[in-house]
Order: structure tokens, then C-alpha cells, then sequence
């Protein structure tokens, strides 16, 4: 299956969502918001790097960008991570 | 016995320093042996007395101390060294007054390496006890050498203000131990075009760092241990993990680093274009997903042009996306607007060839697989065939098709 097809499944749809959300969820999150998503997000991809492979290609790009996003809540400081 | 054993040891120890400040280039605090042998380290006119506040202290209130060791120790605490960061960054690290405790870690270690297999070479040669106890502690003053190295370049691990390293970079950069793998002589005047002179001048600084450094990281922002590369812009620091060996990876991770800092400079980072009938470009923002594609398709590009084809492609539908961007708008074009931000030719010519609009939905998308979908359809709807394309390494290998 290719990555556009991947665009297709329930996996993908469910993934995508969750990332909407916590994007919207940082962007007028306090510390303690900041940290449970972190801590969501961690564990989500964490999952979904070990099932599937694929999919995680897919969603890297977010993965680091929420990860870029919360380092600099936290610390103000802007990093890019690969 | 015991007292010329230590004066040996004493030599050796200023040797391996010895040797590393002339790798290095770079002032490297001398330790005196006795004191390393109660494993406190200390300099000429430095203080070193209990905890990192105090240290701190001292070293802020007392004008004629000139230099400061820190210890890995010192620097568990997070919030003292963002004390520390801000402090010393305010008080004491502007160029003229640098407070530099390094040394060259491959050189220093390999001499080390080189002096505990000479001494246990010469254990294995010694029968007698009383020989073989001297040498045993000839060993662990070598260890405390080593770990006296380790904890000072950890210095730099945890303490980077901005100033203090572009103070050092020149030393670093004009260090050939430490700049063969670095690939920035790739990115020359012609392919940086107006960023090059900033980039000559103030270089990124470069460490490779343990899995245990990424692994701190990767807990701050909340990664499963997948992190290889990181660029922090305040500091222009690049960290590359030394888990990555194989040595076009690396130089792929190395390249793809300097091109983020490259960009940066340029105003890359923050996508742009010129519409007509507007007097002021239209913002668009950083647009990750297109960021990380074009750095990726750039790195592989310029690795690969100098024979060292690295074994994957990061951000495989970000970077196909970004391919066939540059089919259809020439390298050059495309590879300005990455470094510049002035997307202005690459939007035209994208809505020319696709339709107008393309180029701003294009974007919009959140992710390179959605972009990579509605290009593919674009390109489609108007006939063109992209088989071709396909059969380029990097899209090969990136595998989105």
C-alpha cells in the first residue's frame, strides 16, 4: 500500500484527528496542558511507530512539529528536531 | 615507590592535556594530580568549592577569578542552569572574556586509549605484585584523565550561551580533526548564493553527542527515542547522535542540519511570495511539512552528488512532494526560494503550469502526504506523466509512490 493509500484507512483518519486536536489543545495550553500532551501524543506514537510503520512515515512530520512546539511552550526556545 | 608513581602519573596526565590543547586549540584547564586524586578537579585561579550556586558565587563576585569548572554534577538541576545560562551569558562570556574548559574528545581518548593499553601491556609483562599494583594505579589515573575530559566537555553539553560558542566556532572550524566529516566546504558561494557570506562567517557549531544526550531531549518533548539530528537556533548548535554510523548517513544528517541553520539565515524559514497588484509579499509562514522536504531533497541531492549516497530517505512523501516541485520549476528556482523565503517564481510557475491557486492550497496542507495526493491528482488532471520522475533514486528509495 502506498502512502496516499494509507490516506484512506480508519488509521489514518483516527491519527489525523488526534494531531488536529492537540495542536489546537498547545496553542492556548498552560504547563501542565503542555505536559499531558506530551505525555499523550508520546505514547500514541510511540505505538504506532512499532505497529506500523508506514503510517508513522506519514505522520513524522507531525510528531516533530508537536514535539518542536511543546519544547519552545516549555522552554521559549525554538529547535528543530529530526 | 608511591611517590614516584604519582609524579609518573602527574607527567602522563599533562601529556594526554597536553595533547589535547594542541588538538583542540583551544585553553584546557590543567588539573593538578592530588587533586584529582580526591576526584575534585581544579585550575590556576578557579574556584571549585561544593555546589554549582556557590560556584557561581564566587566566580560572579570575584573579578580576578578567570576560570570555573563545571562538572556534569553540577548541572542535574535545571533550573540552575538556566541560572547559570543567563548569568554567565550577562556577566561573563562575551568574547573577551571566554571561560573555555574543553578539550578534543577523539584525540584526548584515543591517547588515553593509547597509554592504558601501553600500561597494560606492560602489566602483563610485570609478574611481580608490587609492579602490578603500580601499574593497576597508573591505570585508574588514566581513567580519572579520561573522566576529567568527559566532565569538561560535558561543559558544553549542558551550557551553550549563544556568545560563548560563536566565540569558539572559529577555533572548531579551523580544527581539521574535527571538520572532516563536516560537509561544509558542499555548501559553497554558488549554491548558497546571498546566504553564503553569513553562513562563512558564522558557521553552525557541531558535536556529536550519545544516545543518552538525544535521549534527554526526546523526554523534554515527548519522542520515542528516534531523534538524530537537532538544530537549536539560539545557540546555532547542531547535535548529530553518534548513533548514526554509517558514514554517508551521517554526512546525509550532517548536511540536512546545515541546511535547516542555512535557511534560517536566509529567511527561509518563513515562506513568502509577491502577488500582483500587492506592494508587500504575502505571509504564509513556516510550512513544516514543505520545510522538511525541501531540506531532505537538498541534502540527498548534494551527499549523493559527492558519492556518498546515504542508506534512506527521512520524510519520504515530504521530499517526493518536493521533487516534483523542482521538476517542475528547476532546480535553481526552487532551491533560491528554499534558502530565501521568496517563493515568488516558484509560486508563479506552479500556478502557471497547474492552475491558479495551486501553489497557496498546496500550502495549506498539514502533511507531505497530503500535498504529495494533490499534486499527484494535478499533475494528472493535465496530462503530465510523473513515471519518469519516479524512477529517480530519491524517489525510489523514499518509497511514497
Amino acid at each position: 500500500m502506498s502512502l496516499i493509500e494509507l490516506m484512506k484507512t480508519k488509521e489514518y483518519k483516527d491519527a489525523d484527528k488526534k494531531v488536529k486536536d492537540w495542536k489546537e489543545r498547545l496553542s492556548k495550553a498552560n504547563n501542565s496542558e503542555v505536559m499531558k500532551v506530551k505525555d499523550e501524543k508520546l505514547a500514541f506514537f510511540s505505538e504506532m511507530r512499532k505497529s506500523n510503520q508506514d503510517l508513522y512515515s506519514i505522520f513524522e512530520i507531525n510528531d516533530k512539529e508537536l514535539s518542536e512546539l511543546i519544547y519552545e511552550k516549555l522552554t521559549g526556545k525554538k529547535v528543530i528536531i529530526d | 615507590m608511591v611517590q614516584k608513581a604519582l609524579e609518573k602519573a602527574e607527567d602522563e596526565a599533562q601529556k594526554v592535556l597536553t595533547h589535547a590543547k594542541e588538538v583542540s586549540r583551544i585553553p584546557v584547564v590543567q588539573p593538578v594530580a592530588k587533586d584529582m586524586e580526591r576526584n575534585v578537579t581544579i585550575a590556576e585561579r578557579s574556584v571549585n568549592l561544593g555546589n554549582l550556586a556557590r560556584k557561581m558565587e564566587l566566580f560572579l563576585s570575584n573579578p580576578s577569578l578567570t576560570k570555573i569548572i563545571f562538572t556534569e554534577q553540577d548541572f542535574n538541576n535545571e533550573l540552575d542552569l538556566r541560572e547559570v545560562k543567563m548569568r554567565a551569558a550577562e556577566r561573563r562570556y562575551g568574547v573577551d572574556a571566554p571561560i573555555l574548559i574543553i578539550a578534543n574528545e577523539k584525540g584526548a581518548r584515543k591517547h588515553v586509549e593509547e597509554l592504558e593499553t601501553k600500561a597494560e601491556k606492560r602489566i602483563a609483562e610485570k609478574s611481580e605484585k608490587e609492579e602490578k599494583g603500580f601499574f593497576e594505579k597508573i591505570g585508574s589515573w588514566f581513567k580519572k584523565v579520561d573522566d576529567f575530559l568527559a566532565s569538561s566537555l560535558n561543559f558544553l553539553k549542558y551550557l551553550d550561551p549563544t556568545r560563548y560558542l560563536n566565540y569558539i566556532n572559529p577555533l572548531y572550524h579551523s580544527n581539521d580533526e574535527m571538520n572532516k566529516e563536516i560537509s561544509t566546504n558542499w555548501l559553497t558561494k554558488d549554491y548558497l548564493g546571498e546566504v553564503s557570506e553569513r553562513f562563512a562567517r558564522t558557521p553552525p557549531y557541531l558535536s556529536v553527542e550519545d544516545r543518552s544526550f538525544f535521549d534527554k531531549g526526546d523526554d523534554s518533548w515527548g519522542r520515542d527515542r528516534n531523534s538524530v539530528g537537532l538544530y537549536f537556533h539560539d545557540t546555532n548548535h547542531i547535535f548529530i547522535s553518534e548513533e548514526v554510523r554509517i558514514e554517508n548517513d551521517r554526512r546525509k544528517t550532517i548536511t540536512h542540519e546545515q541546511l535547516h541553520y542555512a535557511s534560517f539565515l536566509g529567511g527561509g524559514h518563513s515562506i513568502r511570495f509577491l502577488e500582483e497588484g500587492r506592494d508587500s509579499p504575502r505571509e504564509f509562514g513556516d510550512v513544516k511539512w514543505l520545510h522538511e522536504g525541501l531540506t531532505e531533497l537538498h541534502a540527498q541531492q548534494l551527499v549523493r552528488a559527492h558519492g556518498y549516497p546515504p542508506g534512506y530517505v527521512s520524510y519520504p512523501a515530504e521530499t517526493t512532494t518536493g521533487f516534483y516541485m523542482q521538476q517542475l520549476v528547476g532546480e535553481e528556482a526552487l532551491r533560491k526560494a528554499y534558502l530565501t523565503g521568496d517563493f515568488t517564481e516558484v509560486r508563479d510557475i506552479i500556478n502557471k503550469k497547474l492552475g491558479e491557486g495551486t501553489f497557496e492550497a498546496l500550502l495549506k496542507m498539514d502533511k507531505g502526504v497530503e500535498a504529495l495526493k494533490f499534486l499527484v491528482e494535478k499533475l494528472k488532471a493535465i496530462g503530465i506523466d510523473t513515471s519518469e520522475w519516479n524512477k529517480n533514486v530519491i524517489v525510489s528509495r523514499a518509497g511514497a509512490i
